[in-house]
């Protein structure tokens, strides 16, 4: 059913600038290695250094846009999470946590009964949909705040953190001072510890060392101030607007689970931090290494280690690891051209000439065969 | 007077099979006059098949390094739009398969085709317009293989044998393809009507 004169693609085609064709081709050239020699052979010979590139664009399409300046993640226990100058969000199953500027959280190892965080820096806002059969619990030094469906601030003040102040927006949350009994916090009220607390080792919930004293009073959690002040007493009327709608994540994810370290990768690389970005990664492999996500995981992380970090070991680790979990074809294809080039660049001739010659007899049609063929060279 | 012998000697434009030779023969600037000449049939094609400008540049790079790699290759260079036409369906359907092995991951968002935007030409008839929006609707749903077969079929207006030339499959596998694509296509009208 060829269309009678013009195909209807005719009607359909990108709109191309000239600075674009020019981009492509200069890309092109510097994907093509040198000539061979005078047998006429295969004359052009292609280098695929921007290969990588494409990938990453691609799937790491994935993972494109840099909404937000320098947030550092951290992955020991648990995962940190912490914002620069700017404020930052992430999500987890059952709730949105918003760190204000220069705050720091660390979500802890997830149980199914419950979810723990420890606010370990500034000030971070929860939106919480509650859940009774999983409690939600943050902790800041001493202070262990338990969520009945709310928003809420947890902010470490003081010069060094040593006042921990819970604002409450909206709902209620059960507040646990040191080793006193909990006392309820309800919409509008505030709560701040004017004393020294201990801090929360990373990953894990703190186990409080000191009960703080405390003093509640009326607040508007919308911001917390930086003063030392115990008692914020502003008036209902500032409070908040209404919180956003309940968080969209499903809540059957729980976040230390494959699931949840790949949102944190996701998050982590929408704000453009690609060390978080590979420790999530790398967090995920490791302990989920049956989850279907762990060989494109490992795959990623070794894109990043090799193209972004610089990691020549970490990526050629990552790579191989990957490829014995088992990836797709394509995948496993880009993945040991990867390894050729790396053996290559870290000299180690014999790997190299080895990985090589297996790609070649494995992949004797690959675009990467060019590049691959030129590799381990004696130099 | 020289200039008219010149160009009778000398035709302006070469053919591509001479731009070909003169890329084996070692001449460098044949593969951008070669380039230039197909870039834009190739980006079109590419942009087609992707439903939308994202990896054009990408796919256009990858068939033109893979393609001027194995030029050797080519038995008949003036064939050489359709052989990088070819190209650019596998070079398609490698990155959409990884377009959705990352979505089914969570690593990638999935796209979806705004067709109102892709359709760019003033000209285009309201009915071939409608046409192309209903195979760019139901794109997404259909496996790889049926999508590049029913773009190829229907919006680049290849005929079976073509279509098969160009996916390098037989023409009863792009027959079956072709099936599927269409049966999901009269379902999606029937749904719109």
């Amino acid at each position: 059913m060829r269309t009678a004169s013009r195909p209807p693609g005719e009607f359909l085609r990108p709109q191309i600038s000239e600075e674009r064709v020019r981009q492509t081709w200069a890309k092109i050239q510097a994907r093509q290695g040198a000539r061979r020699p005078a047998s006429g052979a295969m004359p052009v010979v292609m280098k695929w250094a921007f290969v990588p590139a494409a990938l990453v664009a691609l799937g790491v399409g994935a993972f494109a846009v840099l909404r937000r300046p320098a947030p550092r993640m951290a992955v020991g226990g648990g995962l940190t999470i912490a914002s620069e100058a700017e404020p930052r969000s992430f999500e987890l199953a059952e709730a949105q946590i918003e760190l204000q500027p220069f705050a720091s959280v660390t979500v802890g190892s997830a149980q199914p009964f419950e979810q723990r965080l420890a606010v370990t820096r500034g000030a971070v806002r929860f939106h919480v949909v509650h859940d009774p059969a999983r409690r939600f619990v943050v902790t800041a030094g001493g202070v262990e705040v338990d969520d009945v469906g709310t928003v809420f601030t947890v902010a470490r003040e003081g010069k060094d953190g040593e006042l921990v102040r819970v604002s409450v927006a909206s709902g209620d949350v059960q507040v646990r001072v040191g080793s006193q009994a909990p006392r309820p916090l309800h919409e509008g009220e505030s709560l701040t510890t004017p004393e020294p607390l201990p801090e929360a080792p990373s990953g894990s919930p703190p186990a409080p060392e000191r009960p703080p004293s405390v003093s509640v009073g009326a607040s508007a959690a919308t911001s917390v101030p930086s003063s030392n002040a115990v008692v914020d007493a502003s008036p209902p009327s500032e409070s908040p607007p209404p919180p956003p709608p309940p968080v969209g994540a499903a809540r059957s994810a729980d976040p230390i689970s494959a699931k949840g370290l790949l949102a944190a990768a996701t998050a982590a690389r929408q704000a453009g931090d690609l060390s978080a970005e590979a420790q999530a990664l790398d967090t995920l492999r490791r302990r989920f290494p049956r989850d279907p996500r762990a060989p494109i995981a490992g795959f990623e992380l070794g894109i990043i280690r090799m193209d972004q970090l610089g990691n020549r070991r970490g990526a050629l680790e990552a790579l191989r690891a990957a490829i014995a979990l088992g990836p797709g074809a394509s995948f496993r294809e880009d993945a040991e051209a990867r390894i050729v080039v790396l053996l290559d660049e870290l000299d180690d001739a014999t790997g190299c000439s080895a990985s090589r010659d297996a790609f070649l007899a494995r992949y004797p049609e690959s675009v990467h065969r060019a590049s691959v063929q030129r590799r381990c060279q004696t130099r | 007077m020289t200039a008219p012998l010149r160009l009778l000697k000398s035709p302006a434009r070469p053919t591509d099979a001479d731009l070909i030779r003169s890329i084996l023969d070692g001449e460098k600037s044949a593969a951008e006059v070669l380039f230039r000449r197909h870039h834009s049939m190739v980006a079109g094609l590419a942009y087609r098949l992707l439903a939308g400008d994202a990896d054009v540049d990408d796919v256009a790079q990858d068939a033109f390094v893979e393609a001027l790699r194995s030029l050797s290759r080519l038995d008949n260079p003036q064939a050489f739009a359709s052989w990088i036409g070819s190209i650019v369906v596998r070079v398609v359907g490698k990155r959409l398969r990884q377009r959705r092995l990352l979505e089914k991951l969570g690593l990638r968002r999935r796209e979806w085709t705004d067709v109102d935007t892709l359709v760019v030409s003033p000209s285009c008839p309201e009915e071939v317009a409608a046409e192309l929006r209903a195979v760019y609707r139901v794109l997404g749903k259909l496996t790889i293989e049926a999508r590049l077969a029913l773009v190829l079929r229907r919006v680049e207006g290849l005929t079976i044998e073509e279509t098969a030339a160009q996916m390098q499959l037989s023409m009863a596998t792009v027959k079956r393809r072709l099936a599927e694509a269409e049966l999901r296509l009269t379902k999606s009208r029937s749904l719109d009507s």
